[in-house]
């Protein structure tokens, strides 16, 4: 068996503060804050020096800071907990439960700090359970947070009970098992006792369960912690794999117009797909196939209402193999992720324009700023694209034009995404974000000319004698930029309020979106299971 | 002679969970929410997943990404859970 082989990590065994509890306890002399922490602290004469300690207090009213400990801290050997007391008296008619409290230990090897965080719950609380399949005795693994009842209350076997049920409905409750332990490390409690107690049940694919059950209290397991339901929330169009949004738009030059926005996608491991599956029996991890589709409509997008100048008005559709790749540790890179597209369309829906197009682009993915309440990625992109193109209308937007030197594409596709994530005071599964921003810009450079959709003020078709606004098509070798800011307000989990410019042309016509802002609500989705696309090469 | 495979620990799993985020040495608490260690949206859960499974592979344990809980809002102690519970 290949040996476990995890990278040096500097802080591996080094003793840490892990918060400040959100709880303050307050008597008329005192007031305490609990402290857990994670691995071997220092020798006790060291880590109680009362001098080693130093409490930051920010409060709604005038309070001394920083203060000092009024006796030793405690530590709980049990739980990892260490708790401080300082004097009331400074706290004059401050209520110290509404203070923000952080605190500071000198250790021999350095400073370690800690701070209340809301987004962490101090209540003792159960999660999954997972019982060993096989062996004896059998061990039974409890995934416990928040902080648990001083002493060695949880390591009392007498208070367990471990109930398993298996494939065909026979059930068993053991207690008290005959030993417990709770790990402040890990956040597990792992109980065993002899495979006896539980007979013949089968363990294989067995359910587990578990309850703690102290003398003032009753607590039992969760479930484990995948979604509940089939759909989840995402933060932004290009995150979802289920997309609906209703926009009313206003561009210069342009009236007022409602539009839809939709995009639905679905992917998998190769074998999962039907005829994949004749030719691959197992992929790589993390290897995955897809297939996707997008569309944007925008009714009454003809001339002479230049109101084509708003939208690329593009639909495309396209399979995708992709992987994601974690990069060994360094400052930059946290991970890449490879796409390729091994066919796909580009269509106008207004117009007879279509491409077919295969393509590719990796994706690196850096880790800009990470802070409490806000944090931001970058993503470059270098990619290509090439394919042939299938039709070459005659006429566009009401005019003739040559397109008979396109036929082969080839194209650089250069590109960065942007993420700007503010959290919710208390994030949680499926519903973390506030607000999100999303930038992304892409560059396409064909290396064979290709039409280029622009608007000029030109006699109009039907009547020479009067000019007007037109969009010309032309075959050009330029540079194509193509930028998108997406913001997006989560009023709840699903729902929000969404803002969005764009600037610049897409595939196949390239119709040129002149500063392009819209306003909506949307609804936005991903899914809870791994059915997700890679993100489309816009 | 065949070497019986070793089941996971919550350890293990922990330090794999750990290991395989942007900042490990951010590393507080099984209580701390991973976008402390720099899961800070779902491109970078998905990273994070995908690093877990390769990791697990190379001491024979297979997981789909579907059983893994990653994400900003998720915190360590229930993503070991997960991998835990899941590995094979």
């Amino acid at each position: 068996m290949a040996a476990l082989a995890l990278s040096a990590q500097p802080n591996r065994n080094q003793f840490q503060l892990s918060r400040v509890a959100s709880h303050v306890s307050v008597t008329p002399s005192e007031v305490s804050i609990q402290v857990p922490t994670i691995r071997t602290p220092p020798p006790l004469p060291v880590l109680t020096a009362p001098d080693r300690w130093t409490i930051t207090v920010k409060g709604p009213g005038h309070v001394k800071s920083p203060i000092t400990p009024s006796k030793e801290p405690g530590y709980d050997p049990a739980t990892g907990v260490i708790t401080i007391s300082v004097d009331k008296a400074g706290f004059g008619t401050t209520d110290p439960a509404k203070c923000t409290w952080s605190v500071s230990f000198r250790s021999d090897t350095g400073t370690l700090t800690a701070a209340q965080d809301p987004a962490i719950s101090d209540d003792f609380a159960l999660g999954a359970v997972n019982g060993s399949a096989s062996g004896d005795p059998v061990v039974v693994t409890v995934r416990a947070s928040g902080i648990p009842p001083a002493g060695t209350v949880v390591n009392d076997g007498s208070f367990w009970r471990v109930q398993v049920t298996d494939s065909d409905g026979n059930s068993r409750a053991v207690q008290p098992v005959d030993q417990a332990h709770y790990s402040f490390d890990s956040g597990f409690v792992t109980l065993r006792f002899p495979a006896s107690k539980i007979g013949s049940i089968k363990r294989d694919n067995a359910s587990w369960s578990a309850a703690f059950l102290p003398p003032d209290a009753t607590l039992v397991s969760q479930a484990g912690s995948s979604g509940g339901g089939a759909v989840d929330q995402a933060k932004s169009r290009d995150d979802a794999d289920l997309y609906l949004s209703g926009t009313y738009i206003a561009g210069v030059g342009t009236k007022p117009i409602w539009g839809i926005d939709a995009k639905a996608g679905y992917s998998a491991a190769p074998e999962k797909f039907p005829v994949l599956k004749w030719f691959v029996s197992r992929s790589p991890a993390n290897l995955r196939f897809g297939i996707y589709g997008e569309m944007t409509t925008n009714p009454d997008t003809s001339a002479p209402v230049d109101r084509t100048q708003v939208d690329p008005d593009s639909i495309s559709a396209y399979t995708t193999l992709f992987q994601t790749t974690r990069l060994p540790h360094n400052p930059v890179f946290y991970g890449m992720k490879w796409e390729v597209q091994p066919i796909g369309g580009e269509f106008s829906r207004m117009y007879p324009a279509s491409n077919l197009i295969s393509g590719g682009r990796i994706r690196f993915i850096s880790v800009l700023a990470n802070q409490k309440r806000w944090a931001a990625d970058l993503i470059p992109s270098p990619g290509f694209e090439g394919g042939k193109n299938l039709n070459k209308p005659g006429t566009l937007f009401g005019r003739s034009v040559d397109l008979s030197s396109y036929d082969t594409i080839a194209r650089l596709r250069l590109g960065a995404d942007a993420n700007f994530y503010l959290y919710r005071r208390v994030p949680k599964p499926g519903d973390a974000y506030a607000f999100t921003l999303n930038g992304s810009w892409v560059a396409r450079v064909p290396f064979t000319a290709e039409p280029f959709t622009t608007t000029a003020y030109l006699p109009d078709p039907t009547d020479a004698t009067t000019i007007t606004r037109q969009q010309v098509v032309a075959m050009r070798k330029n540079t194509r930029h193509y930028v998108k800011i997406d913001a997006a307000w989560n009023i709840t989990k699903l729902f929000g309020i969404q803002a969005e410019y764009k600037y610049g042309s897409l595939p196949p016509l390239f119709e040129f979106v002149s500063h392009q802002v819209s306003v909506g609500l949307l609804f936005k989705a991903t899914y809870t299971g791994n059915h997700s696309v890679a993100s489309p090469l816009p | 002679m065949l070497e019986k495979k070793k089941e996971l620990d919550p350890d293990t799993c922990q330090d794999i969970v750990v290991d395989e985020t942007p900042k490990p040495g951010k590393f507080r608490g099984p209580d701390q929410l991973l976008k402390d260690l720099g899961i800070i949206g779902d491109i970078e859960a998905e990273v994070h997943k995908a690093g877990i499974i390769k990791k697990l592979d190379g001491i024979g344990f297979a997981i789909e990404a579907t059983d893994i809980s990653s994400g900003p809002a998720i915190n360590v102690g229930d993503c070991t859970a997960s991998v835990l519970a899941n590995a094979k």
